[in-house]
């Protein structure tokens, strides 16, 4: 049987009494390369966030590697890219290098400093996202898509196991949305790196990835791109199909 | 080279002046990058509130300052995890330490030259009881901002992406006020209460202008915050004026001059 990477099991959450996640039940296998779309204000986020223990659920379980999510210390198998990671001061002094850098701390723990490893791990990260001739620029100075792909390469730099993506492609042009799904497909397919990315566009998204799952405060894992053209399950997808295009 | 630093007050002014211009500088680009630039200010008046029951009592007034600055260090960055906002946390203890003081001092019969030199900063009050604290916590402090460099880079950018990583970021948060608390309080003797959270904020501020990494703003900062101090102390001497005013002016001029350097290289 296929490894359980992430078992969420019976999640609630409110918030200020407003129910925003009900009884939502997910499990995602090794190597899976999961899809969840949903309009905005669907609780793909706050899914996200209670996956990673940034948000604390009214009621439910998850194991993370099979381990319960309190018990869970090996971050560094877990990379994350935050939906607006880009969004940040544009002046704030950080080179690429020490931005990429990041994702090797957790693994090395507390009080250790890089060592010859670490950098060319910090290095291949940075290859393989395409920007290696650009690690003394600041982070600032780069564009929405190619600061994306520094992120990523933080995230890869801890050797993830499972990569989790939350609205990679908002703000990056249509060009470089087919490019970056090649690349994650490669991730996935080449070096086995589990992938769950979130969206609320689903115009490229739903051919690309392997497994989709529909989100509307419920998820509904499984569900099928026809299902929702058609209008069925979910409200407010249509719209948003239209704006978008694809 | 110059005479003024054959007096034993002033070679004791250097260095704990130069001690302070590293710590200043270090802790405050960590603070203005993480938008608390009001927290030195904060911290420094609750720390006078310490100083005045230090000068109340007739204790070490560097002491009860020290102890009133990390608690409110502490409290701060508890009251802003609650619903009460950073700025309005900050302003809560800036509030109850500046009343602690008036009131003492309106016990202790009002103002005294000594309280002069705390609020305005002065070069001739650093004793040796002084210089040794300053340097030993001056130490500790450089001590903790090496061991935690990388952790603290991190979640000054970053602060979620830190946490999901496994970086105990509460806990730093806190290690990094209660530095803050430090650095402000053993500062007060040469820059002031009023100016001490200026030497905190305006060389890091100075040094943003012009680095292109986080090692390179604190590299710059801590060179522009000690060139501003020996500058204070020698026209503090020369000129016979408050050597805090004098080193943040100092800051200023500085700030200013690379803001104009920047503009004219075109730098966006």
């Amino acid at each position: 049987m296929d490894e359980k990477i992430i078992e969420i099991t019976n999640i609630n959450f409110d918030s200020e009494g407003i129910s925003v996640l009900e009884d939502i039940n997910l499990v995602i296998s090794r190597g899976d390369f999961l899809g969840i779309i949903g309009p905005n204000g669907s609780g793909k986020t706050t899914l996200l966030k209670i996956m990673l223990r940034l948000i604390k659920p009214k009621s439910g379980t998850i194991k993370l590697f099979g381990e319960d999510i309190h018990h869970f210390r090996d971050w560094h198998k877990i990379g994350y890219v935050a939906q607006h990671a880009i969004n940040f001061d544009p002046n704030f002094p950080l080179s690429v290098f020490e931005v990429v850098s990041m994702g090797r701390f957790s693994k090395k723990g507390l009080l250790r400093k890089l060592d010859k490893r670490d950098f060319e791990i910090i290095e291949y990260a940075l290859e393989t996202v395409g920007m290696k001739g650009y690690r003394n620029k600041r982070i600032g100075a780069l564009s929405g898509g190619e600061k994306q792909r520094i992120f990523i390469a933080r995230a890869l730099a801890s050797e993830p196991e499972l990569l989790i993506l939350d609205e990679p492609t908002a703000g990056v042009d249509v060009r470089v949305q087919k490019e970056f799904y090649d690349f994650l497909e490669r991730l996935n397919k080449e070096r086995r790196i589990t992938l769950v990315l979130v969206t609320h566009d689903i115009g490229t998204v739903t051919s690309r990835v392997g497994k989709l799952a529909c989100m509307n405060k419920k998820l509904f894992p499984g569900c099928h791109p026809a299902e929702f053209f058609t209008g069925i399950p979910i409200e407010g997808m249509k719209t948003i199909h239209h704006l978008h295009g694809d | 080279m110059l005479e003024i630093f054959q007096y034993g007050f002033m070679q004791r002014a250097l260095v704990a002046g130069m001690m302070i211009a590293i710590i200043c500088s270090a802790v405050g680009t960590f603070i203005v990058l993480k938008r608390l630039s009001m927290i030195g200010d904060g911290l420094a008046h609750i720390a006078l509130g310490g100083v005045a029951l230090g000068l109340f009592l007739n204790v070490y007034p560097l002491i009860s300052a020290l102890l009133f600055a990390v608690a409110s260090a502490l409290g701060i960055s508890r009251l802003r995890k609650t619903e009460v906002r950073g700025d309005v946390a900050i302003a809560i203890f800036f509030s109850a330490g500046l009343a602690v003081a008036v009131i003492l001092l309106s016990l202790a019969n009002g103002f005294n030259v000594n309280l002069f030199s705390y609020l305005f900063g002065s070069i001739l009050t650093v004793d040796e009881t002084d210089l040794q604290i300053i340097l030993i916590l001056g130490i500790l402090t450089v001590g903790a901002i090496i061991l935690f460099y990388k952790e603290l880079v991190y979640l000054t950018f970053d602060e979620e992406s830190a946490m999901v990583s496994g970086i105990p970021v509460e806990k730093l948060n806190n290690a990094l006020f209660v530095l803050t608390a430090i650095t402000v309080v053993i500062s007060i003797k040469i820059v002031g209460v009023l100016l001490v959270s200026s030497l905190l904020v305006v060389p890091a501020a100075t040094s943003l202008l012009i680095a292109g990494n986080f090692r390179e703003t604190i590299l710059f900062s801590i060179i522009f915050a000690i060139f501003s101090v020996i500058a204070g102390l020698i026209s503090s001497y020369y000129f016979n004026i408050a050597t805090g005013g004098a080193i943040v002016f100092a800051t200023i001029i500085l700030f200013v001059m690379v803001l104009f350097y920047k503009n004219s290289k075109g730098v966006a």
